[in-house]
């Protein structure tokens, strides 16, 4: 079904609104192969996150396919798969406790395979200019940058191969939007096969970030090349 | 059995009965807006009372199977409604599962008493399967209750959370247990509250009623002793069904939340 090197491919994905009274995705094409960094631009309500719910199956499609390495998934594989690409929200959520007990969390899983991260959390933490106390931080005394700094760490000390990264810098500081695009770019580049996709409504960053961008219009894709004469060359309101 | 020096006559009720203007008072002198309510229910439950009485002395009379079955039935059926009226958030097929739940439980453990415990002469005896059957069904309803209501609030509050732990490789399972068991841990937390100062702050209704019917203090404690026991094990037999059967609802089996099929319903 898919050709060498594609991780993760969607097929006519379709989601109606739960009154059904529109629809939510409408017809997506989206593929994400090895070593890509893929943008996602796109209005609010565009579909964009509903784009990455529905990729890691979080939210169920009407109509369409999801291709992991060219299989559809059975039911039992599904927690493996959500290791493998992860969907980071926009908003991230943490059980209440340390950022220690949250980073180790998700490593007691039934479906986890290290009992240990597979990252070093300090030089992980030094890389976005943060030190190894923040390890025993309450989650709820974090700010919004240090939120995503964990939230993103979470995830790779589980080397996935994909991220679903939605508008991880939104609403960040400079310093904090840098720190976060350097560990996403420390992670790419650690490893060939992986890659990444980008929600952002900053254009900028996503020409920066991103080799190949795809634009979302009320839950269609409208254009997927930066070459494209209609790729947006302006910010996203 | 009975001593006629405590036979409890309806001008006595009546004396009684007053005391719910102590609740109506209150609710006027605090403008509550609770005084409707308190004079509707308080004549419900007295209407409710005198027919079942009514009902009950017509089926010790006539001890006829059929007739005892209808009306367990009948009761149990409200008790599986009446474990939904309260609860804030519903489901497709809720109703369904509390009422499996309510006389899964109480049916069960109502059987090992009749049959193993009590073991009248006949299995439907009214004077034991009905008391019995009541006591445990109106606990579990109860707990039932409050098990929906914690577990389907607390699923919508911590859907965050919940999320989290499915993104990051949860199963459906994992990502709710934490939820499940915090309903469970509430919906059985009266009845071990009860089980501790039962005898020291409180004697409990059924035996306070078959002590002052004339029954030897001993004979009651037994009675009340085996009951709690029944309650006990119906409560956590009912919450874990109704619980699990809504686990199964809620959540999907290609692991996670179908948030659509929760509905805010007041």
């Amino acid at each position: 079904m898919t050709t060498k090197g594609e991780i993760l491919v969607g097929r006519n994905l379709t989601r109606y609104r739960s009154d059904r009274m529109g629809v939510i995705l409408d017809s997506v094409d989206i593929k994400i192969s090895v070593g890509d960094r893929v943008g996602l631009v796109g209005q609010s309500g565009s579909g964009k996150s509903s784009l990455f719910r529905v990729l890691v199956k979080l939210d169920p499609v009407e109509r369409g396919e999801i291709f992991y390495h060219g299989r559809v998934l059975t039911r039992k594989e599904i927690p493996t798969f959500r290791r493998h690409v992860v969907y980071l929200p926009q908003r991230p959520s943490f059980a209440p406790g340390t950022v220690l007990e949250n980073l180790v969390g998700p490593l007691r899983l039934a479906s986890s395979k290290n009992a240990l991260s597979t990252i070093d959390y300090e030089s992980w933490l030094n890389r976005a200019g943060k030190t190894k106390s923040l390890l025993d931080q309450s989650v709820d005394s974090l700010s919004g940058g240090e939120q995503q700094i964990v939230s993103l760490l979470r995830a790779i000390q589980l080397e996935p191969e994909v991220l679903l990264l939605d508008e991880p810098t939104a609403a960040l500081d400079a310093t904090s939007t840098e720190a976060i695009e350097q560990l996403v770019d420390v992670w790419h580049k650690n490893s060939p096969g992986r890659a990444y996709a980008w929600t952002s409504h900053n254009m900028d960053q996503i020409k920066r970030r991103c080799d190949r961008i795809i634009q979302m219009e009320s839950g269609r894709v409208v254009s997927s090349d930066l070459s494209d004469p209609a790729a947006p060359r302006k910010d996203i309101p | 059995m009975n001593d006629p020096n405590f036979m409890l006559t309806w001008s006595g009720v009546a004396v009684a009965s007053l005391m719910i203007l102590v609740n109506v008072a209150i609710s006027f002198a605090l403008r509550l807006g609770l005084a409707k309510s308190i004079l509707v229910s308080a004549a419900r439950m007295t209407i409710q009372l005198a027919i079942i009485g009514l009902v009950l002395e017509q089926l010790f009379a006539t001890r006829d199977a059929v007739l005892i079955l209808v009306l367990a039935l009948a009761m149990t059926l409200i008790a599986g409604i009446s474990a939904v009226r309260r609860v804030e958030h519903r489901y497709r097929g809720v109703y369904w599962n509390a009422l499996f739940s309510v006389a899964a439980s109480a049916w069960l453990v109502s059987a090992v008493a009749v049959l193993l415990v009590v073991r009248p002469k006949v299995w439907y005896d009214p004077h034991v399967l009905i008391p019995m059957l009541g006591m445990v069904l109106g606990n579990s309803l109860t707990a039932i209750s409050l098990a929906l209501d914690r577990f389907l609030d607390e699923i919508k509050r911590r859907r965050g959370e919940i999320e989290m732990l499915l993104t990051l490789g949860a199963t459906r399972w994992e990502s709710c247990r934490e939820t499940f068991a915090s309903a469970a841990r509430t919906a059985m937390m009266p009845i071990l509250n009860t089980m501790s100062v039962t005898g020291l702050v409180s004697l409990p209704g059924m035996m306070t009623g078959q002590i002052l019917g004339g029954a030897l203090p001993m004979e009651a404690v037994r009675y009340q002793i085996m009951i709690m026991f029944l309650i006990a094990a119906a409560i956590a037999i009912g919450v874990t069904g109704v619980l699990g059967l809504t686990f199964l609802r809620v959540t999907s089996p290609e692991h996670r939340i179908r948030w659509e099929a929760i509905q805010n319903w007041k």
